[in-house]
């Protein structure tokens, strides 16, 4: 049947079935703008045709496959070749062919009986159809002119004296019993059982003895009688083939089938109330969002780590599980269905999320929800594969380097179709399920893919997780989604997947719950603020915890108590309770009580006069000093570069520390490294750090500090002059003279000293470490804290310069 | 706050989608109390899920297999805990609760210990059943002879054992035996004595079964709850508990509500040998041994009890556990405000002593006036720098120590002893160090562990009689103390983590008072120390059993608290 003729026939199609054709051939969409005929060449095309193939059950195989054996062929005919005895089976399946333009049916015939023939280049598609051997067109190559000859007298075929057209002859005569009764009625009775043996086992490649049938050859030999009179053809020297002609003609019960023609017949497993399916899958829709989501923000924020082989480890997984409360194996099928869905990137060996997270994160909750389950329906990767193979969960890996199976996703569709057909609350037993699947599509396996079996296991849990299905029965937005139902579709997500809520529940321990997931805007701020509660179960009523750790990582983000109260006050159906209130004042009490900033070079002065001397040095300024204390300044310079700066300013520092050196302006530096020239006042002075930003305070109160230390200063120098007048200047650098002020001993706070002290009018020594500086003096000692009125204090001694 | 759906427009409070139950996991509910069906819903949940946080706006309810065991003994069947959950569930009911709930339930009853001649048998349901547990080899150990193939002979002494067991394999045993009548002793309530109604509950709903726990809140009435199932059980009863001063207050309210002839009543202790009707002694006496054995096995084992009663029965140390296991063919009551065990042995309460048969939430018996409202405050006191230094270079244990016996505690108690002129305090303590200061400072008895009985016993008179209204105690006040008029506790120190000290000691001042004033219960924390880390803990328990608290400074003290 040439290509024309199915144009004719395809001018006649409704609209209906047109739009059938396309749905299961998109392929031919492109040639729909010119025309039928353009479609029509196109579909019959062996590539168009094989895609079909692809995805068609068994019976529209095994109805094709008979029809490539024998054609023209009416239902009856098929029926008797199939020797199905079931005409309606042949018809729905022909019908099934017909709709996706693989065969075409003409009425135009005598009798009214409908004669149906293969489209195009089916014939070229499926080699040895049912399992019999080639055509007897396609051996006749191997076979000699005389006996091509000798065959088409015996068969009274005619060819016109041209070899293809009498083969073609043959081939046509040799389909009818009584022609090759014909030709065997000369045959020896060893030949006929042969033939008929042959026939019977229908098979595929006869094996020839070495050296056979040209050395040797036994003229008595049935098989070399049936080779000579053109019926048996070599093929090769070790084989030959029977013409599926003759098979045909030699059965007349037909062929017993070997695969059904009907749907296998699924019997439904009556499980759950519809509700409870529909509720369930709800659950598992928004659980598996939430840990999408959660598991998208750490990423984000860096807190998934990829092995070195790549892909995420066991460890680190069972990690994740922990932190987000999910079990391992949902955190390994959820980082890959991120991945599926592209949402995920891996960068020089690190995890992050695409740039299409960010588009994703705008989404309404239940159009994320949909990105993700569309994305693994057309996916050839399965969630589980490498998950559930590996049945070790001490060995799960996420993300790793897993083969696509190329029959992931219409495997998947098969299935998921299947089951959305069952009606409310039923379920299919998988291994049933899977035999369904496989009748349904048995091209779509791939040799090297898993067995369906596994595939159809894989489909119904990650169905589940994604919330589609329930204990194997299909959940509402399962139905509406195989169906291609919209508006159904869009009306079961809203039901399962809850809205994204902006309030919040803030309770009196501490916590935060929410009744629904958050909006992503309000759980990221809570996730700067808070630890993940236990409270919230699995997910539908996320909780979350304020601790005094986790206010302060939120401090660390940038929030402050205004903000964070603002943001809870917009945000709390109840309030803010007054207990977070005090944590929250109380962890801003505290915060940055112990402050740490870079410094590579801490300079200790004799006293608190020199500190603000060096700090407040204009030709100091490169050295980016610091005054963290009244007589410790830092540098973010090493310490060789500032000691030759200050050096350069006159001052005479020493410089401290058993791996450095410093032998003068010029010399070997650290490990012999050469020093800067380091002379603040020349424009080669050293630079700061390129990335030096100075520490992380406020210069505000820095600046206020400094003043605050300078106005001190002014104000002590006079009564420093004193002092030292009264002291005759014979201090001993490591040691204080106490003038009464408690202030003066500011210097050895929290140091080992030596005090000289009065007791009763008696001088005495206390050593310990110096803790409280006021009226009371206070002195850790080996007997715990000793408390020396200030005024009884004589001097204060570093121990190690005494 | 109103987070009632507005969808939910039924009216009937039947629910379904729109209730105030949020399932959030197979074994966590949440419940908005906010919701118009909330009381009703708690009051259903509460026959078979534990309520594990009662904040003030969202309650969290566990599902366990003690908790739905208990409700199975209690007679509430799977489809009334399922249908509990769908008439208040806020949507569809997810699977796998049902699953949950299905699954542990059905495991009780299953398995039967019941009387068989002169002996007991274990029977099963199901050949196969009694299979899988005696592939068990402990239990097959401990188990007799097989009777056939549902039933096991059980030797009488092995019972609890094998209870015990059992209930590690998640198969409890319905314990259907019957139990030692005991010798006769009737025992009357005096006529004016009125149980209030949820004791009569409590006692009926034990009675049947005869063994058991009761538990109710602190400051409820589980002594005058026990005595009246004694009453009614009117047989020999020992009654086993945890001090020496809690069995002198089990005398007095035994002479109090009862007509009990003072002859009648024993005490045995160390000193006291007295084995009477009515007996009473302490954990610690059954638990002493000498050579390896209890020296006062006889007790319990050979004294022909017919009811044993468990105070504070989460404190019953191992030790009478494993005496327990003993005498279960022996009425038991346990009584307790919390079935937390610090031990995590709260299955061998439910196995030994028998299951949870009467609970009341404590908020209703506030909300009854059967508890006093109480206030809870948490100060915070400031450390000197010289505290602080000693603080920092203290080991752990010293840390304590140091916090809680900071000089500026004293101050904050004389603000709130004045801002409490005339209502009876207790000042409670773990360290001495500080106890000792606050007693001399404000010349007041201290009563520690080395305080003798007698004196403790007259100073309680005394705060009890309205003789004397502030006391200074140590820990040794934590339990089984009836002060009812003490309407002010301020805790200087404690261990601060420990949930059943902090039950403890709130429940002294729990008693409704007679002129219906409000319990004040003041925490004293010392800021930037190991006490402020710990507090967490408690102010987590405080408002996870749903008392309100609030945090001052010490600073502040005086202007914030109004009475």
């Amino acid at each position: 049947m040439g290509a024309m003729s199915f144009v004719d026939d395809l001018g006649s199609w409704s609209a209906e079935d047109l739009s059938y054709l396309m749905e299961q051939r998109p392929d031919l969409l492109p040639a729909s703008d010119r025309g039928l005929e353009a479609v029509a060449r196109k579909a019959a095309t062996a590539m168009s045709l094989g895609r079909v193939l692809v995805g068609a059950d068994v019976g529209m195989l095994v109805v094709a496959e008979a029809l490539v054996a024998k054609h023209p062929a009416t239902v009856e005919d098929l029926d008797v070749l199939l020797g199905t005895q079931d005409r309606t089976a042949v018809t729905d399946a022909v019908e099934r062919l017909r709709r996706c333009g693989v065969v075409r049916i003409d009425h135009s015939g005598g009798g009214g009986r409908a004669v149906i023939a293969p489209v195009g280049a089916l014939r070229d598609l499926l080699h040895r159809p049912l399992g019999l051997g080639p055509s007897f067109v396609e051996l006749a190559d191997n076979l000699a002119t005389e006996t091509i000859t000798s065959l088409a007298k015996a068969t009274n075929a005619e060819g016109a004296g041209q070899r293809s057209p009498t083969i073609r002859a043959i081939a046509h005569r040799l389909r009818d019993p009584a022609v090759v009764e014909h030709i065997l009625s000369d045959a020896p009775a060893p030949a006929k059982e042969l033939l008929a043996e042959l026939v019977s086992h229908r098979s595929p490649a006869i094996p020839l003895p070495t050296g056979y049938p040209y050395r040797g050859l036994d003229p008595d030999d049935p098989l070399a009688w049936l080779m000579n009179a053109g019926l048996v053809i070599s093929v090769t020297e070790a084989g030959a083939e029977l013409p599926r002609e003759l098979v045909i003609a030699g059965m007349a019960d037909g062929l017993a089938p070997t695969a059904a023609l009907r749907p296998i017949e699924l019997q439904p497993v009556d499980g759950l109330a519809a509700d409870l399916v529909a509720g369930a899958a709800g659950d598992n829709a928004n659980r598996m969002l939430d840990g999408a989501e959660t598991l998208l923000r750490m990423i984000g924020n860096g807190e998934v780590s990829l092995r070195k082989a790549g892909g995420i480890g066991p460890r680190e997984i069972k990690r994740v599980a922990k932190r987000c409360g999910l079990e391992s194996l949902d955190v390994a099928r959820i980082v890959e269905l991120l991945a599926v869905a592209r949402l995920l990137r891996v960068d020089g060996g690190v995890l992050g999320p695409a740039s299409l997270a960010a588009r994703w994160w705008m989404l309404e909750r239940k159009r994320r929800y949909l990105v993700l389950v569309r994305a693994w329906l057309g996916s050839d990767r399965f969630l589980s594969r490498g998950l559930l193979e590996n049945s070790d969960p001490e060995r799960l890996v996420a993300l790793g380097d897993v083969e696509p199976v190329a029959a992931a996703s219409a495997g998947r569709a098969v299935a998921l179709t299947t089951m959305s057909q069952l009606p409310e609350g039923q379920a299919y037993q998988p291994d049933q399920l899977a035999a369904a699947v496989v009748w349904q599509g048995p091209n779509l396996w791939g040799a090297g893919d898993p067995l369906p079996e596994l595939l159809v296991e894989w489909t119904l849990e990650e169905s589940e997780l994604l919330g589609l299905s329930t204990a194997d029965a299909p959940g509402p937005i399962l139905r509406a989604l195989m169906a291609s139902d919209e508006v159904g579709l869009d009306g079961a997500v809203s039901a399962a997947v809850a809205d994204d809520q902006d309030k919040l529940v803030l309770q009196n321990d501490m916590t935060a719950v929410s009744f629904g997931p958050l909006a992503p805007s309000v759980s990221r701020s809570l996730a700067d603020m808070t630890d993940r509660d236990e409270v919230g179960g699995d997910g539908r009523a996320p909780a979350f915890r304020f601790t005094e750790s986790s206010v302060r990582q939120a401090f660390d983000r940038g929030w402050d108590t205004e903000s964070i109260t603002g943001f809870l006050t917009e945000h709390s159906l109840s309030g803010v309770p007054q207990p977070l209130e005090y944590l929250l004042a109380d962890v801003a009490r505290r915060y940055g009580a112990i402050r740490v900033m870079p410094a590579q070079s801490v300079i200790v002065t004799a006293d608190d006069v020199t500190a603000v001397e060096v700090a407040s040095n204009r030709k100091a300024t490169n050295l980016g000093l610091r005054l963290i204390a009244p007589t410790v300044l830092t540098s973010p310079l090493d310490p060789v570069t500032v000691t030759e700066s200050l050096r350069a300013l006159g001052l005479f520092p020493t410089l401290e520390g058993s791996s450095i050196r410093l032998d003068g302006p010029g010399g070997p530096g650290v490990d012999g490294q050469g020093a800067p020239n380091s002379d603040p006042n020349r424009d080669d002075a050293p630079d700061l750090p390129a990335d030096w930003t100075g520490p992380p305070l406020p210069s505000g109160p820095f600046a206020d500090e400094v003043d605050a230390a300078v106005a001190m200063l002014l104000e002590g120098n006079d009564r420093s002059d004193n002092d030292r007048s009264d002291n005759d200047g014979a201090d001993n650098p490591g040691r204080h003279q106490s003038t009464g002020d408690p202030t003066g001993l500011q210097a050895f706070w929290g140091r080992s000293v030596l005090l000289d002290i009065l007791i009763d009018g008696n001088p005495a020594t206390e050593r310990g470490t110096l803790v409280g500086i006021g009226d009371v003096v206070s002195l850790l000692t080996v007997d715990g804290i000793r408390e020396i009125p200030a005024e009884t204090v004589l001097a204060v001694s570093d121990p190690e310069s005494s | 706050m109103d987070t009632t759906p507005s969808s939910n427009d039924d009216g009937d409070g039947s629910g379904g989608s729109g209730g105030p139950l949020l399932v959030a996991g197979p074994d966590t509910l949440l419940l908005q109390l906010d919701h118009r069906d909330a009381d009703a819903c708690r009051a259903a949940l509460a026959a078979f899920a534990e309520l594990e946080r009662s904040p003030d706006h969202v309650h969290t309810y566990r599902l366990s297999d003690l908790g739905l065991w208990n409700a199975k003994a209690a007679g509430l069947t799977t489809l009334d805990a399922v249908q509990t959950l769908e008439r208040f569930a806020s949507g569809a009911v997810p699977h796998a609760i049902v699953d949950r709930i299905t699954e542990a339930m059905d495991r009780y009853g299953r398995i039967v210990i019941e009387n068989r001649g002169d002996t007991l048998a274990l029977t099963t349901d199901t050949e196969d059943l009694l299979d899988e547990l005696l592939a068990d080899a402990e239990l097959a150990r401990a188990v007799g002879e097989r009777h056939d193939k549902t039933s096991v002979e059980v030797a009488p002494l092995d019972r609890g054992r094998i209870k015990q067991r059992l209930t590690a394999l998640r198969w409890p045993a319905e314990d259907r035996a019957a139990l030692s009548p005991g010798v006769s002793f009737p025992l009357q309530l005096r006529d004016d004595v009125q149980l209030r109604r949820y004791q009569r509950q409590a006692v009926d709903s034990w009675l049947p079964s005869g063994t058991g726990v009761i538990v109710l809140p602190c400051g409820a009435g589980k002594t005058i709850t026990a005595i009246a199932a004694a009453a009614a059980v009117g047989t020999n009863t020992l009654i086993l508990a945890t001090s020496q001063l809690s069995l002198a207050q089990w005398e007095r309210e035994l002479l109090r509500f009862t007509d009990i002839d003072p002859d009648n009543l024993g005490v045995y202790s160390s000193r006291r040998k007295e084995v009477r009707p009515i007996t009473l002694a302490t954990y610690q006496v059954l638990a002493t041994r000498r050579d390896g054995e209890f020296r006062h096995l006889d007790l319990i084992q050979n004294g022909d009890w017919g009811l044993v009663i468990y105070d504070e029965v989460h404190l019953l140390p191992s030790a009478v556990f494993n005496l327990t296991a003993g005498i279960q063919a022996r009425r038991r009551l346990g009584l307790t405000a919390t079935l937390i065990r610090e031990d995590g042995r709260e299955a061998d309460v439910f196995t030994l002593v028998g299951p949870k048969r009467f609970d009341v939430p404590w908020s209703d018996l506030e909300l009854q006036g059967w508890i006093a409202p109480a206030r809870c405050i948490e100060v915070r006191v400031v450390a000197t720098d010289a505290e602080r230094m000693a603080h920092a270079t203290a080991d752990s244990r010293g840390k304590a120590s140091v916090a809680a016996t900071v000089a500026a505690k004293l101050d904050a108690v004389e603000t709130i002893l004045e801002k409490h002129p005339d209502e009876p305090t207790l000042i409670i303590g773990t360290y001495l160090d500080g106890l000792r200061p606050i007693a001399e400072r404000f010349d007041l008895p201290l009563i520690t562990g080395e305080t003798p009985s007698k004196e403790r016993a007259v100073l309680f008179d005394e705060l009890r009689a309205g003789e004397r209204s502030r006391l200074v105690v140590s820990k040794v006040a934590n339990f089984s103390l009836d002060l009812p008029e003490v309407s002010v506790a301020i805790q200087v120190s404690g261990t601060f983590g420990s949930r059943q000290e902090e039950a403890q000691r709130l429940g002294r001042i729990l008693r409704p008072k007679h002129d219906g004033r409000q319990a004040h219960f003041y925490t004293l924390v010392t800021r930037d120390t190991v006490e402020q880390e710990q507090s967490g803990r408690r102010q987590r328990f405080l408002a996870e059993q749903g008392y309100h608290y609030e945090i001052i400074d010490a600073d502040g003290l005086a202007s914030e608290i109004t009475n």
